[in-house]
């Protein structure tokens, strides 16, 4: 045999095996990742970068909960699981964390595999995907049973973890997006802070006379226009929602009106150029541009505002997004934050529920738990927070008091929400780098949102 | 096959016990592959037939996969740009890298084979980068050296060159990303040392009487009696650059960006499935990876017979 492998005859036969062998390697690289439903040994297991196992000893009850964040919300989270272990000596909490994309990507997993934690994090741009899949737990019936309290809740925040009558997560805090500003760079360019009515027409003025009042290599504006929180808030000055149903809920004129603001603001150079904005991204807050003097006003989360200022010793300031130019438009906001859920798949309801209960309403955890994600649900622990609040957290809760009156929730996002929301920051993104011109770029949003949506 | 064959012409001469005795050894060499085996198939075989049924099925994670039949590839192959987007890109670091990467593996190897003192150090200093180059802390620090105040323009500070955020601009992320994979030239250098070191020695002295430079006895030589371990780096490298996935993904965060500049395939492939929740399109889209790197490997096979030359042809 071994001379007729080295026939010449032979030798197409050997290369056809090889090269089938080599096709089964590749077929094994490619395919094992993308077959969803992990197998039952690997699934029992779950292999997260963070998991800590805790191992369960006779009479204890583990528990799994699963939060994303950064390394002090991974410090806080587990001191707080610490305690709660330390109050019930009966219970055992697992715990899962990870950062935000990696912790949905996991999750959509071990949902898929039946192994979803117990306690898990939601948030309004999942509610839909997992809610109405049957994989969020309806917790109505443990608030009526008085496992779950909510007696100190204002109605409006309950609802927005509601898909029609059911709750299906409570908030850990809302906040809402803001554009952070640095007063040092307003007083060095002679520009007058903003104040919380202020218009699109006033921003725009702000920044232009910031873009001419500052140095070369500070910028006056984070090029943001690819945050959908943002046209959100100018969407529902025109009394539109970004998504209708299952479609778009604007025009292209719409669109194309709000992206002509950033194209008129990146034409005065008030943006760093798109390489730089991306490079920017990708960076923690110690490293920001805010944070270090290059960018005058920072489009983020409000409740990442303190995480600004946490690292700079000038006392940064918080804006909402403006009204609009017409004052008689309504000025509409949507409450994000961080909610939490249980997992319709759990067995240890009741032991989840009191974790849960503890978790929302206990005045202890909300002094550490601080407003991590903004005020707390708890009207209570709101007022209590509040009363400690160091300056950072004053600003969010003085930008969310004013929000609160004209906050509506985030509203129906169909299915193909996620990805559409992708696509409408890629393209702004290609806007940016100028492979599109303004009406090209609206053109191919629209199209996308087509083919996501409809194809 | 011949064997057995021989062996039941034979079954009157003692035939039984001595198939008894190769049967029972058959048994044995199971029991002993039977770990291998079963992860085979249960974590080989099993997911790549679920994968090959999801890719004709609408499968979103969370609720059970919809037969769609031929929906995913249509949709795929017809009218989705990005999906088009991801194939340039990932054809375009295939074609560029993968030369560039033998190319300078072969040059590294001939200059350590020239009987360099402390050779294997050198070889175990160039091999390194083989083995750290997938990792997230290489992506982690190629992202340092070429960003707008890295390493890289650092240096071209010195030539008085006032450098660009190489991976924040669509135009030169990907070959950044070259640049990376260029880099781990370690693994196919050594199969070229070990394949040169075969090269027997009299070639060279008779080239020498002869009086050919080291020109033409590179070329005449060396390279012809190399194209074995040339062809096999090939494919093998061939094959990791079109599944190339961790560098792609750190740099660009996940998303492919720059504006899709960095969107390789697989990337691609796992934003549709975890991303987007369309796993059953991202199994259509693995299996039309297979096919892709079939193609190119099926090419590679039979361009080699006009190429490649093994010692023991008479040519």
């Amino acid at each position: 045999m071994r001379n007729r492998l080295n026939d010449r005859r032979m030798r197409p036969l050997a290369s056809l095996l090889t090269a089938m062998l080599l096709l089964a390697l590749v077929a094994a690289g490619c395919a094992a990742p993308a077959a969803a439903p992990a197998p039952a040994g690997e699934a029992a297991a779950p292999a997260g970068e963070a998991a800590v196992p805790a191992a369960s000893p006779a009479g204890k009850t583990t528990i799994r909960l699963a939060w994303w964040g950064n390394e002090p919300r991974h410090n806080m989270y587990n001191d707080l699981a610490d305690l709660y272990e330390e109050l019930n000596p009966d219970i055992v909490i697992e715990r899962e964390f990870a950062g935000w994309d990696p912790y949905w990507e996991k999750l959509a997993t071990q949902v898929a595999g039946g192994n979803a934690p117990d306690i898990i994090h939601s948030h309004p741009n999942y509610l839909y995907d997992y809610g109405n899949r049957g994989a969020l737990m309806d917790l109505t019936p443990l608030v009526e049973s008085g496992q779950i309290d909510l007696s100190k809740w204002p109605q409006g925040i309950i609802e927005t973890g509601m898909i029609e009558d059911k709750i299906y997560m409570l908030t850990l805090g809302n906040s809402s997006v803001g554009m952070n500003y640095n007063p040092e760079l307003f007083a060095q360019a002679g520009v007058d802070l903003p104040t919380f009515d202020w218009t699109w027409a006033q921003w725009m003025d702000t920044v232009n006379a910031l873009v001419a009042g500052l140095p070369e290599g500070v910028y006056a504006m984070s090029d943001s226009g690819n945050d959908t929180r943002g046209f959100r808030v100018f969407l529902r000055q025109r009394d539109k929602l970004f998504f209708d149903g299952d479609q778009l809920g604007f025009t292209p004129e719409d669109l194309r009106d709000y992206w002509a603001m950033w194209e008129e603001l990146r034409a005065a150079g008030a943006m760093p150029p798109a390489a730089v904005t991306q490079e920017a991204s990708g960076l923690g807050h110690a490293d920001s541009m805010l944070v270090k003097g290059q960018i005058a006003i920072q489009v983020n989360s409000g409740n990442q505002h303190k995480l600004y200022q946490v690292h700079t010793d000038t006392e940064l300031g918080l804006n909402p997004f403006p009204h609009s130019n017409n004052p008689d438009d309504p000025f509409g906001y949507t409450v994000d934050g961080a909610y939490i859920s249980l997992a319709a798949t759990t067995d240890k309801v009741d032991e989840s529920a009191a974790f849960l209960n503890w978790f929302v309403n206990d005045e202890e955890v909300a002094l550490i738990y601080k407003g991590e994600h903004g005020p707390p649900g708890n009207a209570d622990n709101a007022v209590l927070v509040r009363e400690q609040a160091e300056p950072a957290d004053q600003r969010l809760a003085d930008m969310m008091a004013y929000i609160a009156p004209n906050a509506i929730p985030q509203g129906y996002q169909p299915p193909r929400g996620g990805e559409t929301i992708a696509a409408f920051e890629r393209i702004y993104e290609e806007l940016a780098f100028g492979q599109y011109d303004l009406d090209g770029a609206v053109q191919a949003f629209f199209d996308e949102a087509d083919f996501i949506l409809n194809q | 096959m011949d064997g057995s064959m021989s062996f039941s012409g034979r079954a009157g001469i003692g035939g039984r016990s001595r198939q008894g005795i190769h049967a029972k050894d058959n048994l044995t060499a199971y029991l002993f592959l039977t770990p291998w085996l079963v992860g085979l198939f249960v974590f080989t075989v099993g997911p790549i037939l679920v994968s090959a049924y999801l890719s004709f099925t609408n499968y979103d994670l969370l609720t059970s996969p919809e037969f769609n039949g031929l929906f995913n590839y249509t949709r795929l192959l017809t009218r989705d740009n990005r999906f088009a987007a991801a194939v340039s890109v990932t054809a375009r670091y295939v074609l560029i890298s993968v030369p560039l990467q033998l190319v300078f593996a072969l040059f590294v190897a001939g200059i350590l084979n020239r009987g360099l003192a402390g050779l294997s150090y050198y070889r175990a200093i160039y091999y390194l980068p083989s083995l750290l180059g997938g990792s997230v802390a290489i992506a982690i620090l190629w992202k340092q050296v070429f960003g707008l105040e890295g390493l890289f323009n650092q240096f071209l500070g010195f030539a008085g060159i006032q450098g660009i955020s190489w991976i924040g601009t669509p135009s030169t992320a990907l070959y950044t990303l070259m640049a990376l994979r260029v880099w781990q030239f370690g693994s196919p250098m050594l199969i070229f040392l070990a394949g040169l070191k075969q090269i027997p020695q009299e070639l060279y002295e008779a080239a020498e009487i002869d009086g050919a430079r080291s020109i033409s006895k590179f070329f005449r030589i060396t390279l012809p009696l190399l194209t074995p371990i040339v062809f096999f780096n090939l494919i093998m490298q061939m094959i990791s650059a079109f599944q190339a996935f961790t560098p792609a993904f750190i740099i660009s965060g996940g998303g492919g960006g720059p504006a899709d500049s960095v969107l390789f395939y697989t990337l691609y492939l796992y934003q549709q499935g975890f991303s987007n929740f369309r796993m059953g399109y991202a199994s259509a889209m693995a299996w039309i990876l297979l096919v892709i790197i079939g193609v190119f490997t099926a090419v590679a096979f039979l361009s080699s017979r006009y190429w490649v030359y093994y010692e023991d042809e008479a040519r």
